[in-house]
């Protein structure tokens, strides 16, 4: 049944495969641990997003990160299109790992196209947990969710963010994917402490890491004078700030497969592949710590 | 409390909406307020989904510059918001949105443009079928040729216009937009038999052709039917170019 | 075969015929990748063109304040050459692209 020879994804920085680097990285057969993409860009019947996916499949090991499902979305069961879509592209290119998000993005079969913030409440727990449930046995395979970037907070959110992790995966035996510049972003958004947020964070379920770029925007209030929102938009190198927290990460937790997100004004290939590499090079230096399997 | 079901409602009513009540329940722990935290998700959304447009109909695009479309899509956007996450094929009801749209009435081609674009599009992701050698044609008894019928790939597609789509589009990959006569009508033929999209302009004669052979009708039919419409129809250029474009995929000879 | 005769018989020598010339100069579907070939045109690079990309990042643009009526396009269709010149399409008003409309609809 297998198709490729290549599967485990190594504890190896990876990158957003994007379609402006597919002959650049076909002819250059990079020395990269992985590739990520998003599901639903391959979800046209056939063409060249196949064509390339199925090239660079066949050179390194791939994991899925969904986008679409909108998983905190009201619906009580999550779209069974979507579902059929997803495990159609896992069976074809099987994937080491799959992925979405703690967010919603779907209402009545609208979709707007963003992390959506939840409360987290009992309530919105019990949902969730039910969606993820439903999405692991659809795809017959754990999913790795995500902590969002969050711009706002809800009024009633009794569970932090991190203990709301861990219920899940308690509840659902789901693995977490760590952003590590979404802490930094949410931390200055919210007002809180990366490291504290790190601290709490149930890391010994980290079976992923994202790391990139955000911007930062300084918005004047009349009454409030001038506060600064850090914008999670992937459109530039990753910081010394998110670099330090993802050091700590890894001291702790020790070489993980870490992916570089760069989706907006997105640079050559040497520009990505560089970012790859300072990943790397902080993972080497905590080779030596003991991963729990 | 405000319930998990009424926060997602009014969320999503405050998202596309021109000026928005904040979401109850949603607060601001620090500066900025939250007015300027929630424009993030309006914004995220909003911009998110013109560059969708903007990417999937770059030709529109170009003919209207950037401020119009802007204004353009986000009519578009608040009317008709995507109902998959597969943004690359957002946009299914623009060309008909623009069609009723006064502000662009004096670019009365741009909805064809627009349906060139959704057709292309459709082209490039649909199911990958092999083309058919020409070849293949000569190991067939020729006492059946004008019986036979033919599959057709699944990306084939045609568009008649009272505009000079073909013009246009051609226009639009040479950068040059100003030997263009509006007083033309074209019909175009998309095929993506391998890796590239191709447009083929064809005459009238050969639209009755290609139609009646994406119809199913036998190469006998479709022939007659095509030298009704002219006499001067070119058999042997229409039907080498059915090949050409990667059209046909299998002959089918009725037994 | 300037002569249209609906008998079957002269369809089927008709294609027949033409059918063996039409296989000699049609090229093989391979040549038909090479832009222009044989009245098919295609643009370069189209293979990386798949259209908007579904992502997980925000924006810092900010853009939901339009109005339509505001605006006039701008783009490439102002080389377009129309009855009334081209260019300039700010002096086009709706009754003349209407009457546009309809001249050219003859």
């Amino acid at each position: 049944m297998s198709n490729f020879k290549l599967k485990k994804i190594p504890n190896l920085a990876g990158v957003g495969l994007k379609a402006q680097h597919y002959k650049t990285i076909l002819q250059e057969t990079p020395k990269l641990g992985w590739f990520e993409v998003h599901p639903e860009n391959y979800m046209g019947a056939g063409g060249p997003p196949h064509k390339y996916l199925t090239a660079i499949r066949e050179l390194y090991p791939l994991s899925l990160h969904g986008v679409g499902m909108s998983l905190g979305g009201p619906s009580k069961r999550l779209d069974p299109e979507h579902l059929r879509r997803f495990k159609a592209l896992k069976d074809r290119y099987e994937p080491w790992l799959i992925s979405e998000h703690l967010a919603w993005s779907t209402h009545e079969g609208k979709f707007f196209n963003d992390l959506l913030p939840l409360p987290y409440t009992e309530e919105t727990l019990n949902h969730l947990a039910n969606h993820i449930d439903e999405m692991q046995s659809y795809m017959g395979k754990q999913v790795l969710i995500e902590n969002p970037s969050a711009y706002l907070a809800y009024e009633s959110s009794p569970y932090a963010e991190t203990e709301f992790l861990d219920q899940l995966v308690k509840r659902t035996g789901c693995g977490l994917l760590l952003d590590v510049n979404n802490i930094f972003v949410s931390a200055n958004n919210q007002g809180y402490d990366a490291y504290d947020y790190l601290d709490a964070y149930p890391v010994e379920h980290v079976e992923e890491i994202h790391l990139g770029g955000h911007s930062v925007e300084l918005i004047e209030d009349d009454e409030l004078g001038i506060g600064k929102l850090l914008i999670d938009d992937h459109s530039s190198a990753v910081i010394d700030d998110v670099w330090g927290i993802y050091n700590r990460l890894i001291a702790k937790i020790g070489p993980k497969p870490s992916l570089i997100e760069w989706d907006g004004d997105i640079p050559e290939w040497p520009t990505l592949y560089n970012e790859a590499k300072i990943a790397d090079g902080f993972m080497k230096k905590h080779v030596s710590i003991k991963v729990k399997s | 409390m405000a319930s998990f079901k009424q926060i997602h409602k009014e969320f999503v009513a405050a998202l596309l909406a021109p000026s928005p009540p904040i979401p109850k329940g949603s607060v601001a722990l620090k500066k900025p307020n939250i007015t300027s935290r929630f424009a993030v998700y309006r914004n995220n959304v909003i911009v998110g989904l013109i560059a969708a447009l903007k990417s999937n109909f770059p030709i529109c695009y170009a003919l209207v510059g950037d401020e119009f479309f802007k204004a353009l899509a986000i009519d578009f956007i608040r009317k008709d918001p995507p109902i998959s996450p597969m943004l690359f094929e957002y946009g299914d009801e623009f060309a008909l949105f623009i069609s009723q749209y006064s502000p662009a009435d004096q670019l009365p081609y741009l909805a064809d443009i627009a349906r060139l674009e959704i057709m292309w599009r459709n082209a490039y992701h649909a199911i990958d079928a092999k083309p058919l050698d020409i070849t293949k044609i000569q190991q067939i008894d020729s006492k059946k040729h004008s019986n036979l019928t033919f599959k057709t790939h699944p990306s084939a597609a045609m568009l008649t216009s009272d505009w000079p789509i073909y013009s246009i589009w051609q226009g639009h990959e040479d950068n040059n937009m100003v030997d263009i006569d509006l007083e033309v009508e074209q019909t175009i033929l998309i095929c993506r038999p391998n890796v590239d999209v191709l447009i083929a302009n064809i005459d009238p004669a050969a639209c009755i052709f290609y139609s009646a052979i994406m119809n199913g009708q036998t190469l006998g039919s479709a022939y007659e039917k095509s030298m009704k419409q002219e006499p001067n129809f070119d058999f042997n250029y229409c039907f080498g170019q059915l090949f050409a474009l990667g059209l046909i995929t299998d002959i089918v000879v009725e037994k | 075969m300037k002569h249209f005769n609906p008998s079957k018989i002269l369809v089927a020598g008709a294609i027949a015929a033409a059918l063996s010339s039409a296989v000699m100069v049609a090229p093989a579907f391979a040549d038909a990748d090479k832009e222009k070939c044989y009245g098919v045109a295609k643009a370069g690079e189209n293979d990386c063109k798949a259209g908007a990309g579904t992502s997980c990042q925000g924006t810092s643009t900010v853009d939901y304040q339009g109005n339509a009526w505001s605006f006039v396009p701008t783009g490439t269709c102002e080389e377009i050459e129309t009855p009334v010149g081209t260019g300039s399409l700010e002096e086009i008003t709706a009754e003349m692209a209407e009457k546009m409309k309809m001249d050219m609809k003859k």
